[in-house]
C-alpha cells in the first residue's frame, strides 16, 4: 500500500525520539507529541479504511439469508472500539492506567448496548427453531 | 494534517524547556511555572483541533 507503512512508521519513530527528548522537562508537551502523532497516523489510513469499508459493505449486501442489514452494527462497533482505544492509550502514555481503563470500560459498555438488538435476534431465531 | 504539527510541538516544547531552565537558574520560579502552562496551553489548542477532526471524521465514517 504505497508508502503509508513507511511514512507511519517513520513519523511515530520521529514522535518517541522528540517526546523523550521533552518527557524529563516538560511532560504534558511530550504526551502532546504522542497525541498529535497519533492523530496524524489515524488520519492518514482513514482513507485507506474506507475503502475496506465499503468492500465489507458490498459483501454483506450480496450475502443472502437475511441479517445484512446488521452490518451497520458492525461497524459502530468498530468505531467504538477505535475511539475508546485511542483515548485509553492516550491515557495510558500519561501513566494514568485508571482513567484508561474506564474509558474502555465505557467502550464495552457501549459496544453491548449497540449489540443488544442483534443477540435478541439471534435468541429469537434460536428459539424459534427448537 | 501534516506531520509539522508534531515538530512544531516539539519546538515549543524544547522552547518552555530552555525557558523553564533559565528561569529557575535565575530564581523566578513563578515565571517558570507560568511559561510551562503558556507552552502548554499552545500545544493543547494545536493538538485539540486536530484530535477534534479526527472525531468528527471517525463519527461520519462508522455513523456513530
Amino acid at each position: 500500500m504505497d508508502s503509508l507503512i513507511i511514512k507511519a512508521c517513520a513519523a511515530g519513530i520521529i514522535a518517541v525520539f522528540l517526546a523523550l527528548t521533552l518527557k524529563k522537562e516538560t511532560p504534558a508537551i511530550a504526551l502532546a507529541i504522542t497525541m498529535a502523532v497519533g492523530v496524524f497516523i489515524l488520519l492518514m489510513i482513514l482513507p485507506r479504511l474506507e475503502a475496506v469499508m465499503g468492500t465489507l459493505e458490498t459483501v454483506a449486501a450480496g450475502v443472502s439469508g437475511g441479517g445484512s442489514e446488521y452490518i451497520g452494527v458492525a461497524v459502530k462497533v468498530i468505531g467504538i472500539a477505535w475511539v475508546a482505544e485511542f483515548g485509553s492509550n492516550v491515557c495510558a502514555d500519561a501513566g494514568e492506567a485508571g482513567v484508561a481503563s474506564k474509558i474502555e470500560l465505557a467502550g464495552k459498555v457501549l459496544i453491548m448496548a449497540v449489540s443488544a438488538p442483534i443477540v435478541l435476534t439471534l435468541l429469537e431465531r434460536v428459539i424459534a427453531l427448537l | 494534517m501534516t506531520i509539522q504539527v508534531v515538530f512544531q510541538i516539539a519546538a515549543v516544547g524544547i522552547l518552555v524547556a530552555v525557558l523553564n531552565q533559565v528561569l529557575r537558574a535565575a530564581g523566578r520560579e513563578e515565571q517558570a511555572v507560568l511559561t510551562t502552562l503558556a507552552g502548554l496551553i499552545v500545544v493543547l489548542f494545536w493538538v485539540i483541533q486536530h484530535v477534534s477532526s479526527l472525531f468528527t471524521t471517525v463519527q461520519e465514517l462508522f455513523n456513530l
